[in-house]
């Protein structure tokens, strides 16, 4: 075994990456580029503001309205502007609806690509090696992962994401929601199922 | 070309495991990355084809 001599310096506890991060954010505030105060905001921002609550709106409003749900399948990027906090959604946005005969489920197999502007950062496991590489390959293996288990009959179609083409699933409505509001019935719509990985939640889980 | 960076249908990588209750970020070091990324594209002093072609020397 090697002998262990290195000294921690004391009073910090800050990981090498932590380290980084600052002396970076240094040089840049330095240049010019960037204020700390601004990066504060956009922080908070993903923390709090931008989440699959946003699209669990616009699920919910399709799910309500026809018309809205006619809207939202022919040009979602345009549909989903009234819900959106922080301006034009950059990307182009397609809405992929479920049916009791396709199920949609979307991957970026390049990286990370991902309908942030209506359901916030990506999950760590939506970057993973295991579903990047899977889902194209065995989308019910994958779904077998989260629990969900189709209808053999069920075609599952597969989205692979760009820079510049999102997806957003709109799930099928679950029976026995008849007459609910769309704050109601947000509170069935999940982020995995707005993805494809899951299904919404139960009526019964909710009331 | 399949790798790293395209690795739609490779093998071997295992279970997807999602992490219940995930909070936004791990680390406050992730957060601050993510804001000066999008700091900095506000201007375009960062762009994606910037960051795409910086994320693929890595490896």
């Amino acid at each position: 075994m090697v002998e262990h001599k290195h000294d921690h310096e004391e009073g910090s506890n800050l990981s090498e990456m932590d380290l980084r991060v600052r002396a970076l954010e240094t040089i840049l505030v330095e240049k010019g580029y960037i204020e700390p105060a601004a990066l504060d905001r956009i922080v908070e921002l993903y923390e709090t503001k931008i989440g699959p609550h946003i699209g669990a709106q616009v699920i919910a409003k399709a799910w309500r309205e026809r018309e809205f749900r006619k809207a939202l399948l022919e040009d979602a990027s345009k549909a989903v502007n009234e819900f959106t906090q922080v301006g034009r959604v950059g990307e182009h946005l397609i809405a992929v609806e479920n049916t009791p005969e396709v199920h949609n489920i979307i991957v970026c197999t390049l990286c990370s690509c991902y309908p942030t502007d209506v359901l916030g950062l990506p999950p760590t496991w939506y970057k993973s090696f295991p579903y990047r590489s899977r889902l194209v390959k065995e989308p019910r293996a994958v779904l077998a992962d989260f629990g969900v288990e189709l209808p053999a009959a069920t075609t599952i179609r597969v989205w692979d994401s760009t820079a510049e083409t999102r997806y957003l699933v709109l799930p099928m409505r679950p029976a026995g929601t008849e007459g609910w509001s769309e704050a109601q019935l947000a509170k069935l719509i999940t982020r995995d199922c707005m993805i494809g990985a899951g299904l919404p939640r139960n009526p019964s889980e909710v009331q | 070309m399949d790798g790293v960076h395209d690795m739609g249908g490779m093998d071997g990588f295992g279970k997807v495991e999602p992490e219940p209750n995930e909070p936004v970020f791990h680390h406050p070091w992730e957060g601050r990355v993510l804001a000066m990324s999008r700091a900095l594209g506000v201007f375009r002093a960062w762009t994606i084809d910037t960051s795409r072609y910086a994320i693929e020397m890595m490896a």
